[in-house]
């Protein structure tokens, strides 16, 4: 199991402590800088694998798998070594900004409180690095910010500042949960050009985890398609985008609602728990479904680059959507 | 000239807080006829929810009209007040939590069903069920609770306690925001389906306007408890005349 990049997953197995599993061999590569979008829907698995990475202690049992930051197994690091580098070398951010918030603390203890628990800061110059960097991630009135409530501010702004506390440590990778979901459609806007501002100004590499499709073809450059706890396609946006060829992904781009007016199609059937424990989680709902599917377990089809699926059924090739 | 089923004219309404009025709704008029479907979008805090609520009596009017099939509803009291507003339901965001946890499915629905015609016994039972598969669900789901299924389940639950008293009007309230896009599309199949089989209008209020353009036959375009726009959907999208519409266009990730 080589070294490849920033951050590396080779076959990761998840399961609940009672046994149930949740992540199927997930293996994903990230390099420096890259931008990588993990799209799929409620229940697929797709915040387990952002817990799984960053070890959140106590709710997830990983049965199988590697997690290689810098070449360093995670699950080999003592306890107190993961805890240090979660927040300094892999940064998070959440759907609800607020919820990680103290209502009423203000924001710039926030980030003295955040950077003290790193490296030995004093009160002023955490202030004033924090202040620095609202700049730079162009928040009108820094200051005021500083000065603020979680309470007296907006959503929008309350993400904003939890990107911008992310980023106070200056980690190399920043893991999203959904960062836009909780969010107004302009804003959704806003905050997507601000992540991606953040490989321009510090170089640093995303993992966004979200069901908006909108989302990924504005920022991706690689995209990872989830369904009942496995990645069924892998690639580059364009690739992926354009030539979708997984049944899961073509069903998933027809459900997309577009301003053309176009009705959305439904993806038949619906999600079940079983399905994590199918040869393909996908085949109840799927329309090119035949018998070896059921006896097989799913196999990566490469495409073209590093385009893979785990099946083409139906695929004819490449044609544009 | 077509029936209007739902007629709002010049309604204001104004919020006391602790730091002083909010005016949610200003000098709102809107139309919706027979059979029409209508959409209206605008950002959290616009003042969209309000005017649903307005429209259906959760909240009373300070100033202005509203007039749900031709009778003055705004003013209403008491029993006639209960008889106009079956030509009315709305369903939620969160159905979840418009269901009693403690009651299966089939008896919020059945409760509901009682409450607006009068049926008892077993054409009560009967058309419950009835109901259920009108909106795809099957007779298992009489007897589960709410907590018991999925979100997208909860929503047709709520559809078909809605629809059960034949209301000229059906107010969807970010009735799909919380659904994964693939369970919302079966939502709005169901919506689609529903409107060429019943005698439904729609009042479809969303954040989403590529949702809203699949859906709505005219746009009102809301912001800060004002209408700043409105006209046949496709118009709005493709040549939107206010600053606010074209940038809430332009902020539309599409894929």
């Amino acid at each position: 199991m080589e070294h490849i990049g920033l951050l590396d997953v080779h076959h990761l197995t998840v399961e609940y402590p009672d046994g149930e599993r949740i992540l199927q061999d997930v293996s994903l590569h990230i390099h420096e800088g890259e931008i990588v979008c993990v799209i799929g829907e409620s229940g697929c698995g797709k915040s387990t694998l952002l817990n799984a990475i960053l070890q959140m202690p106590g709710q997830l049992d990983i049965v199988e798998g590697e997690i290689l930051f810098h070449g360093q197994n995670l699950r080999a690091l003592p306890r107190e070594d993961v805890r240090r580098l979660r927040g300094s070398g892999i940064g998070m951010v959440f759907q609800e900004p607020g919820a990680s918030m103290d209502p009423i603390r203000r924001i710039g203890s926030l980030f003295y409180e955040t950077m003290r628990a790193h490296s030995p800061i004093s009160r002023r110059e955490a202030l004033r690095q924090a202040e620095e960097l609202l700049r730079r991630l162009h928040l009108q009135d820094a200051r005021r910010i500083l000065d603020s409530c979680p309470v007296e501010l907006s959503g929008g702004q309350k993400q904003r500042v939890a990107i911008a506390l992310a980023m106070a440590l200056r980690p190399d990778i920043l893991l999203a949960d959904e960062p836009t979901s909780a969010l107004d459609v302009t804003v959704q806007a806003q905050i997507v050009e601000e992540l991606m501002a953040l490989r321009d100004e510090f170089g640093t590499a995303l993992l966004v985890v979200t069901h908006n499709m909108g989302v990924v073809s504005r920022m991706a450059d690689k995209v990872a398609v989830m369904y009942g706890g496995r990645i069924v396609e892998y690639g580059y946006r364009k690739d992926v985008m354009t030539a979708p060829a997984h049944p899961y992904t073509r069903a998933l781009m027809d459900a997309i609602p577009r301003p053309d007016g176009t009705p959305p199609k439904a993806v038949p059937g619906a999600r079940t728990k079983k399905e994590f424990s199918y040869p393909c989680p996908f085949l109840d709902r799927c329309p090119y479904v035949h018998t070896e599917c059921r006896t097989r377990k799913a196999e990566k089809i490469p495409i073209h680059g590093e385009h893979w699926t785990l099946c083409d059924a139906g695929f004819n090739g490449g044609a544009a959507l | 000239m077509s029936e209007l089923v739902l007629n709002v004219v010049s309604v204001s309404k104004t919020f006391s807080a602790r730091r002083g009025a909010v005016e949610a709704v200003k000098n709102v008029s809107l139309e919706v006829n027979a059979g029409e479907s209508v959409g209206l979008v605008g950002e959290s805090g616009c003042g969209k929810s309000t005017l649903a609520r307005l429209v259906t009596r959760l909240e009373r009017v300070d100033t202005g009209d509203i007039y749900l099939c031709g009778e003055r509803i705004s003013h209403l009291a008491g029993s006639s007040l209960r008889r106009a507003y079956h030509n009315v339901k709305m369903i939620f965001q969160d159905p979840r939590s418009s269901f009693d946890p403690r009651l299966t499915i089939g008896a919020s629905i059945r409760e509901a069903l009682r409450a607006s015609t009068g049926m008892t016994g077993r054409a009560l039972a009967a058309e419950s069920v009835r109901l259920l598969c009108e909106v795809g669900l099957d007779a298992g789901y009489d007897k589960v609770y709410p907590r018991q299924i999925s979100g997208g389940e909860c929503q047709r639950a709520a559809i078909a306690r809605a629809i059960g008293a034949r209301p000229r009007l059906l107010i969807c309230d970010e009735a799909t925001s919380a659904l994964d896009v693939s369970v919302q599309a079966q939502i709005m199949d169901l919506l689609r389906d529903l409107r060429q089989r019943r005698d439904m209008a729609f009042l479809f209020i969303s954040h989403d306007l590529a949702l809203v353009s699949s859906f709505c036959d005219r746009t009102y375009v809301m912001r800060g408890g004002e209408i700043v726009e409105s006209g046949p959907t496709g118009d709005i999208i493709t040549r939107p005349q206010h600053p606010y519409t074209q940038k809430l266009i332009g902020s539309i990730l599409t894929p």
